[in-house]
């Protein structure tokens, strides 16, 4: 269990894209509140999920980055590789710079004024819960206190070829989207969202369960969430073995992007009254991963918030 | 508290395959670089670069395949895991190019048939994770790192991390870097390749020669005698996308904040392995960064020159290369490169040391303003 993992504040965008990928620049500036220069829509995308956690609060120098992504900027690479194998020219110096997935967690910390840890971390399974992973780690063992966690997946034109290269049949809507968080675990934080319980992958769907059971959660108050990749013989093995009677279906009306996770978790805090989200996700390889999202009890007080927040002059 | 020692490793690079090959091309006056040619705009173009020695250059698929099977496998040797260990151990993948390799020359290939074009075929970070999962069996959590040239560094503190807070009980980290035009051509684009050879922190330096690497390491519980993480810190520079800042503030605040970490004072520091990517501002960033955190600034010795600047492979890889011929009596030198005091205040070792023990700072720093400093202890 990981303990003290406070969901302090999230932002999420998200679009369903039918024809070309919509501009962002605008968005982007709007929401973070600085010119946005030099930089692509991928990154663009990351600065909007971003300033919409954000939110105009003023964040600890400190605060550490921990960012995700499927395929990181596939429109600038694939931009790159079409200057490269097509035109026969190298790619511009930026363009280069922005295909590495950590550019983007540079224009975040930049953006922000942040220069703690910094990382982009992903994982074919899992790639938001790999990030909540490595951020509960540096919170409990180093001496991290204040964490930016977010993922970011883009949509690329044509339609017909991005189907084809993230592996979806050509009638599934696809899309993009930014979900981020922002966790604090301090005691003096505002009061919480939520908090991250137990985020975790197993070999097998055995430790998983024994690992659930271990959690005590009330199966009455609990809501099972189902990952994008989790077969559905497995989840409805799930299903009957939790007792888990409702199910989160926040994916279903979802355009496909990697990394829906994010997805469900914004909508659990923000929409659900359900005071536990217990989401599974699964890979062909028989491994799984739980991500259980908790809501403070109802009544709690918030304490007085600790980060000053620049809107209200706090 | 659980001490992540370092269990086995594996190693290919310019020196050779295999650990006996790396350390004794340590001791071997220093190769030049060969040439990458590429024709672009018109132009012929040569760029410098240490490709793998043993692994001739064909297939990208097959190679970058062949070449991660034979490391992890000298470095699952070395460790001798039981199978149901090995089966849950974690793996941290950290590289900077990853497979795009392959797919470079799977979009030439259907350019050149014509027809349809898929560019980015199989587009997704986690793609090497996957190979390697599969082709040794691993069930454990996986994570892929793709901070620029801190990648495996970073993969390698996360790996320790994880042992050291007791959530698994091993882990196989894996840095990998292989020739593609997009990394070569990129670094000819930003102006930052030699004209001749890699000689960081010397007057004469002029940029970095691309190299070619593999390298793993397994980490576990460990007893007295190893090598083992002792600490790490990681900081986002943003004062440049390129380049650390020149005062050396940002480079000393990480390699302070990695003693801290490893709760060490710098009089304790045996000896320095910097990141040293022998371009003009880097060098004097990370020269200036040493003078600041460091009262009497210990030896300090450089990888690249002997291997490249193997990108995001270059952490793993030269932390391997340092430990094991340290373990082996000496400290690397590298003759006559970095001599001179008056180019950046940091001079590099001159002649092998003998060396067995000590606590030890590792730098990399790369793209994004990613910068992490390692430590690592003997006793």
């Amino acid at each position: 269990m990981v303990p003290g993992l406070r969901i302090v504040a999230t932002g999420s965008y998200c679009c369903e894209v039918a024809g070309d990928p919509p501009p962002l620049k605008s968005l982007a500036r709007e929401t973070t509140g600085v010119p946005v220069r030099r930089v692509g829509r991928f990154v663009q995308l990351a600065l909007i999920g971003a300033g919409r956690c954000v939110n105009g609060r003023t964040l600890p120098a400190d605060t550490a980055t921990y960012f995700t992504s499927g395929r990181g900027d596939l429109e600038t690479t694939l931009q790159v590789l079409e200057q490269m194998c097509v035109e026969h020219r190298p790619p511009a110096p930026f363009d280069f710079i922005n295909t590495v997935g950590n550019s983007a967690c540079f224009h975040v910390a930049k953006c922000f004024g942040l220069s703690g840890r910094s990382q982009f971390v992903t994982s074919r399974l899992a790639p938001l819960e790999a990030a909540l992973r490595l951020a509960a780690l540096d919170m409990a063992h180093a001496n991290v206190k204040t964490a930016l966690v977010g993922s970011a997946d883009m949509c690329t034109a044509p339609l017909a070829s991005h189907r084809a290269r993230i592996g979806v049949s050509g009638d599934t809507p696809v899309g993009e989207g930014s979900h981020w968080f922002l966790l604090g675990a301090d005691e003096g934080s505002r009061a919480p969202l939520g908090f991250v319980r137990s985020v975790r992958s197993f070999p097998d769907d055995v430790e998983l369960l024994r690992h659930l059971r271990g959690l005590r959660i009330d199966p009455d108050g609990a809501v099972l969430a189902r990952g994008q990749h989790l077969p559905a013989a497995r989840w409805e093995g799930f299903r009957e073995t939790t007792g888990m009677g409702d199910a989160f279906a926040y994916g279903q009306d979802l355009p496909w992007y990697d990394s829906q996770t994010g997805y469900g978790i914004h909508l659990f805090l923000t929409a659900s009254v359900a005071r536990t989200m217990v989401h599974i996700d699964g890979d062909p390889s028989g491994r799984s991963t739980l991500l259980v999202i908790e809501k403070p009890p109802a009544g709690a007080t918030a304490p007085t918030p600790a980060l000053p927040d620049r809107r209200t002059g706090g | 508290m659980n001490r992540s020692s370092f269990l086995g490793a594996g190693i290919a690079t310019n020196l050779g395959t295999g650990m006996a090959d790396n350390l004794a091309g340590l001791h071997e006056p220093l190769r030049p670089p060969s040439s990458l040619e590429r024709r672009l705009d018109g132009r012929d173009l040569r760029i410098p670069c240490k490709p793998l020695r043993g692994f001739p250059v064909a297939r990208p698929a097959v190679r970058l395949l062949r070449v991660i099977e034979v490391v992890v496998d000298e470095a699952l040797r070395e460790a001798g895991l039981r199978p149901s260990e090995q089966r849950r151990m974690a793996l941290c993948v950290g590289s900077s190019s990853f497979d795009i390799c392959v797919s470079e020359e799977l979009y030439r290939e259907e350019l050149a048939r014509g027809g349809d074009v898929l560019p980015l075929r199989s587009s997704s970070f986690g793609n090497l994770a996957e190979s390697i999962r599969s082709r040794f069996g691993l069930q454990g959590e996986d994570y892929t790192f793709n901070t620029a040239c801190t990648a495996s560094a970073n993969g390698l503190g996360y790996a320790a991390r994880l042992i050291h807070a007791g959530f698994v009980d091993h882990a196989l980290v894996l840095g990998v870097e292989l020739v593609n035009d997009l990394t070569a051509l990129g670094f000819h684009a930003l102006g930052l390749l030699s004209a001749s050879d890699m000689k960081p922190f010397d007057p004469a330096r002029d940029g970095l020669v691309l190299g070619e690497a593999c390298s793993a390491l397994v980490l576990g519980r460990g007893e007295d005698g190893r090598f083992s993480w002792r600490g790490d810190a990681n900081m986002c520079d943003t004062t440049s996308m390129v380049a650390a800042h020149t005062d050396g503030s940002t480079v000393s605040a990480v390699i302070e904040r990695a003693l801290s970490d490893a709760r060490l004072v710098p009089s304790a520091i045996t000896a320095v392995k910097a990141h040293g990517t022998a371009t003009p501002l880097n060098d004097e960033a990370e020269a200036a960064g040493l003078l600041r955190a460091f009262e009497a600034v210990p030896p300090v010795c450089a990888l690249k020159p002997f291997i490249g600047h193997t990108l995001g492979a270059c952490g793993l890889t030269e932390l391997i290369l340092f430990y094991r011929a340290i373990e082996s009596g000496f400290l690397i030198a590298t003759p006559t490169i970095g001599a001179d005091p008056s180019a950046s205040g940091v001079v590099l070792n001159q002649t092998e040391r003998p060396i067995t023990r000590g606590n030890f700072v590792l730098n990399s720093f790369g793209f994004g303003g990613n910068n992490t400093s390692v430590v690592i202890s003997r006793n």
